[in-house]
């Protein structure tokens, strides 16, 4: 019963899902295009990839947009492509999404309403400014936290367990 | 951050050109075009005919701008693009930067589309270093263009002190008075010396004569005026605070109240409600507390520290230093413990609101929750967040529990000392129990102002950071400005779009190149998909933003000569939302115009259709319409907005979306009304559903930011395009509800 109101629903939404069999992902240029095969086969110039549950699910969900941004069908898992689409896919993700890898936490001072965050990253140390941190903050499904800056910038902090005594020490406070 | 002559410098040495003079655009990016993750220090420099990306000193990419058919920046997730669509159809990234690059981007990204279109003037300029401050590099505040650390404190302190220079005399005398009570603070411990030594116990043995008696009756007097005078200076003290901070928070209140009314919409949206009602209420609050409160307690704080310092010292310096020797230790840790218990608190505050948000959440919409069945999950929510609650409540309040009784003990710990010595000086016969009680009396007085100081810091840091918030505002710059020069005109009501572009970033265009006039009298129907920029249309015939590119005039001048508010008293509105403040009928249409006599008021009611509801009302006019004009329908709250517009009786009517939120019975009374308004006013309407638009003169339509169409509706309809498909779609649809 529960299956079958499942299917309906699925059907109802009328949803595309892009596969390996019903479409080709190519790269045009500095970008993506994209050539949907079968009766409905059309040429996309380019496409615009956006991640539906990027916290929880950042290969997974994928929708695909026109130059007008109207979804021309989502991608269930990137993985189910070949390796070589697979990798201009996951390409195209990364450069859209810039999320700076830290480390630790060196410092955090709490002033002026405003939250100043020294940390070590990959690329070495660096500062940023948080601004309400009750939103800034979150921990996420596989428990990395996401860090985003007032200037919009986005970084993720390693699960809680995984950081250090005094990191953890200090990241608690805003979770 | 890089200077421009480094850049230059970079752009010249990989051979860009042989005379910097030729380069128009040079600017910096910080990520690699390509590459998710990499960090990089490129460079992008503009000649006249051609465009360089620069990576590692060497050119990476070139491209000529007669090639380039437009420039765009996009965005992505934490970083920003700056893309070239060229000519051949070819679309490629010319550079890509971090969030810290947003402002740059879009600053350099907008020149470029200004070369590419043969538009850039002036000098090659350094870009602001993205939101960071030039001179230390630190990241600004959203909205604030000054940076706390590097304007100095002294020039915040400065201009708060101007504003409260009014009741500077008051001020004065009432730090004065602070000076007063520290000094007056210092007699009792000796007028009870006295009692205790003479009187109470003393070395020899008394017999009770009348002037004993007297003697003795006039220190218990003197204590009490000593007393008397502390209190009746506490209470001209308060009252003088009172009159000063009544009238400093009602300065800064309307200060910063006028500023945000003269902020254009686009500022006042990037704030939320609740921050300016915290700048408003809380952040001044805080200030005055300050300056009214804070300051004086600090002089009192200060004297009593010296006073009582110097006189513990002049008594008996060795005695002082027993006292004093253990204090800087003990205001360095109770601070470092406070800090600690600071960020407890903080986190048993976070877990607390968490708490109360779930609370109204679930409560908001228990009729949800109910019809889902959801009451279960809710509680299981719920309890969550309490557990999380009460172990951080249980962690805070045990340090608090425990660290504070240790603290109170090392803070009295001076008094063992005194205890000991002073004990073996009275066994010896070298000090008497009186000046022990006065010296007790001193040690008690210090700790007051030694406690203080730790608290110091938290004191100014608040204060500082609610100065910096009002500033930011007051400071704030408006980008829609009277010129000194404009003028009030008299409206006859031809509008023309000359070549107008608009972007509200500066850089993607949401109206592109609209160039069309509408007629005095005519009634313009603006169709389009949402967000193709019909609301955005008659924001700019509001001059609520100013064009990026070309203008918009009104009987040919153009509105960045004329006053806002004689164009705006000219313009009636009637929005979808209806916003009604919390007054009587009478006051939301009066609104409008200030001045406006009753029979006005009523004439405007009736040609919008309100007064027919209205006189059936109890209270008529007075009818109190309730929060957001909540006691009244949709259909009536719109017919009270309409009649709002017409007060004015406006030169140009402007309806968006005016009938969408009313039931089709209403919509049609209401249409009709408007119809017999719009009659020879100049009316922009804005409606998805075109039948309303049926009465228009002309329909102009948008797709993609563009003018597609513009011209009468059977013309539109012969010409089978974008218009005639909407209302052919439309037709289907309302044919497919009735079956």
């Amino acid at each position: 019963m529960d299956i079958n109101r499942e299917k309906e629903l699925l059907e109802a939404a009328g949803i595309v899902y892009l596969t390996c069999a019903n479409c080709r992902f190519e790269k045009k240029g500095d970008f993506v295009s994209l050539d949907l095969l079968g009766n409905e086969a059309k040429n996309y110039s380019r496409v615009n990839l956006h991640r539906l549950f990027p916290f929880d699910r950042p290969y997974s969900y994928i929708s695909v947009l026109d130059s007008d941004s109207q979804e021309i069908g989502i991608i269930a898992e990137i993985g189910d492509f070949d390796e070589e689409t697979c990798e201009l896919l996951k390409h195209e993700l990364d450069r859209k999404y810039y999320v700076c890898d830290l480390i630790s936490v060196s410092s955090v001072k709490d002033r002026f309403g405003f939250s100043y965050w020294k940390v070590q990253s990959t690329a070495g140390e660096i500062t940023f400014t948080i601004r309400d941190t009750h939103n800034s903050l979150r921990e996420n499904i596989d428990g990395k936290i996401s860090i985003s800056d007032i200037d919009g910038n986005r970084y993720t902090l390693p699960p809680l367990a995984k950081l250090d005594k005094k990191s953890r020490r200090l990241v608690e406070l805003y979770l | 951050m890089y200077s421009i002559n480094e850049l230059i410098s970079v752009a010249v040495k990989a051979n860009v050109c042989e005379d910097p003079k030729n380069i128009r655009i040079i600017f910096p990016y910080d990520l690699h075009p390509d590459n998710g993750i990499k960090s990089v220090g490129g460079v992008v420099a503009a000649t006249d005919d051609k465009v360089f990306v620069i990576d590692d000193g060497e050119i990476k990419k070139s491209f000529s701008l007669c090639d380039v058919e437009n420039i765009m920046v996009t965005n992505g997730i934490g970083c920003i693009f700056i893309e070239a669509k060229m000519k051949d159809g070819s679309e490629q990234v010319i550079c890509r930067g971090s969030g810290s690059s947003i402002k740059l981007f879009k600053e350099a990204g907008s020149d470029l589309i200004r070369l590419v279109n043969g538009k850039l003037k002036g000098e090659i300029k350094e870009y602001a270093g993205g939101n960071a401050c030039p001179k230390c590099g630190r990241p600004l505040l959203p909205g604030s263009s000054s940076c706390m650390r590097c304007t100095g404190k002294s020039s915040y302190v400065k201009r708060l002190l101007k504003i409260a220079y009014p009741w500077r005399w008051m001020i004065i005398l009432s730090v004065l008075l602070y000076f007063v009570t520290a000094v007056i603070g210092l007699i009792p411990p000796m007028l009870n010396q006295k009692l205790v030594d003479d009187y109470i116990q003393p070395n020899v043995a008394l017999t009770l004569t009348t002037s004993v008696l007297i003697g003795f009756v006039g220190v218990i007097v003197s204590m009490l005026i000593v007393n008397l005078i502390n209190r009746g200076v506490s209470i001209i003290r308060s009252l003088l605070m009172i009159d000063a901070g009544a009238g400093i928070i009602t300065k800064l209140r309307q200060m910063t109240f006028d500023k945000i009314q003269s902020l254009s919409i686009g500022r006042i949206n990037a704030r939320t409600s609740g921050e300016l009602i915290n700048r408003v209420y809380s952040d001044t609050q805080t200030v005055k507390n300050f300056l009214v409160n804070q300051i004086g307690e600090m002089i009192q704080m200060v004297v009593t520290l010296i006073t009582v310092g110097l006189i513990l010292f002049v008594y008996n310096w060795k005695l002082a230093l027993l006292v004093l020797c253990p204090m800087p230790v003990i205001v360095i840790a109770n601070r470092y413990i406070m800090q600690n218990l600071h960020k407890y608190f903080k986190l048993s505050w976070v877990t607390s609101s968490k708490a109360s948000s779930i609370l109204h959440d679930t409560f908001s919409g228990i009729r949800v929750v109910k019809s889902f069945g959801m009451e279960n999950k809710e509680i299981g929510r719920y309890k969550e967040i309490t557990d999380k609650e009460r172990e951080v409540s249980i962690r805070s309040e045990s340090f608090a529990g425990s660290i504070m009784p240790i603290i109170s003990f090392f803070l009295g710990i001076g008094e063992f000392f005194i205890m000991f010595y002073v004990g073996n000086k009275i066994i010896g016969g070298e000090m008497t129990l009186g000046e022990m009680s006065k010296f007790s009396a001193y040690v008690g007085l210090i700790y007051a102002p030694l406690r203080w100081i730790s608290r110091l810091p938290n004191i100014i840091s608040r204060t500082g950071t609610s100065l910096v918030k009002i500033f930011d505002i007051l400071d704030e710059e408006n980008e829609v400005e009277d010129k000194p020069d404009c003028v009030d005109i008299d409206i006859n009501g031809e509008i023309t779009f000359d070549d107008l572009s608009f972007s509200y970033d500066e850089t993607n265009p949401v109206l592109k190149n609209l160039s069309f006039t509408i007629n005095q009298g005519e009634m313009i129907g603006i169709v389009g998909r949402s967000g193709v920029g019909k609301s955005t249309l008659i924001n700019l015939v509001m001059r609520m933003y100013d064009p990026t590119f070309g203008a918009v005039k009104i009987d040919g001048v153009d509105l960045r000569d004329i006053s806002q508010s004689s164009l705006r008293s000219q313009i009636g509105v009637v929005l979808q939302e209806t916003y009604l403040f919390s007054g009587t009928i009478y006051d939301n249409i009066s609104y409008a115009k200030a001045g406006a006599t009753k029979e006005e008021v009523i004439a405007a009611a009736k040609l919008a259709g309100a007064h027919k509801f209205i006189v059936k009302l109890p209270d008529g006019y007075n009818t109190r319409v309730g929060e957001r004009g909540n006691t009244l329908s949709g259909g009536e709250r719109q017919r009270v907005s309409i009649a709002r517009a017409l007060l004015r009786n406006p030169k140009i009517l402007i309806l968006d979306e005016a009938t969408s939120a009313l039931d089709t019975e209403t919509e049609k009374e209401v249409q009709d009304v408007l119809y017999k308004l719009t009659r020879g006013r100049t009316t922009l309407a804005i409606a998805h559903r075109l039948s309303t638009l049926r009465n228009s003169d002309k329909i102009l339509v948008l797709d993609k930011g563009r003018l597609a169409e513009f011209g009468p509706h059977d013309e539109l309809m012969a010409k089978k395009g974008i218009y005639y498909d909407l209302v052919m779609a439309q037709r289907q649809m309302s044919k497919m509800s009735r079956n």
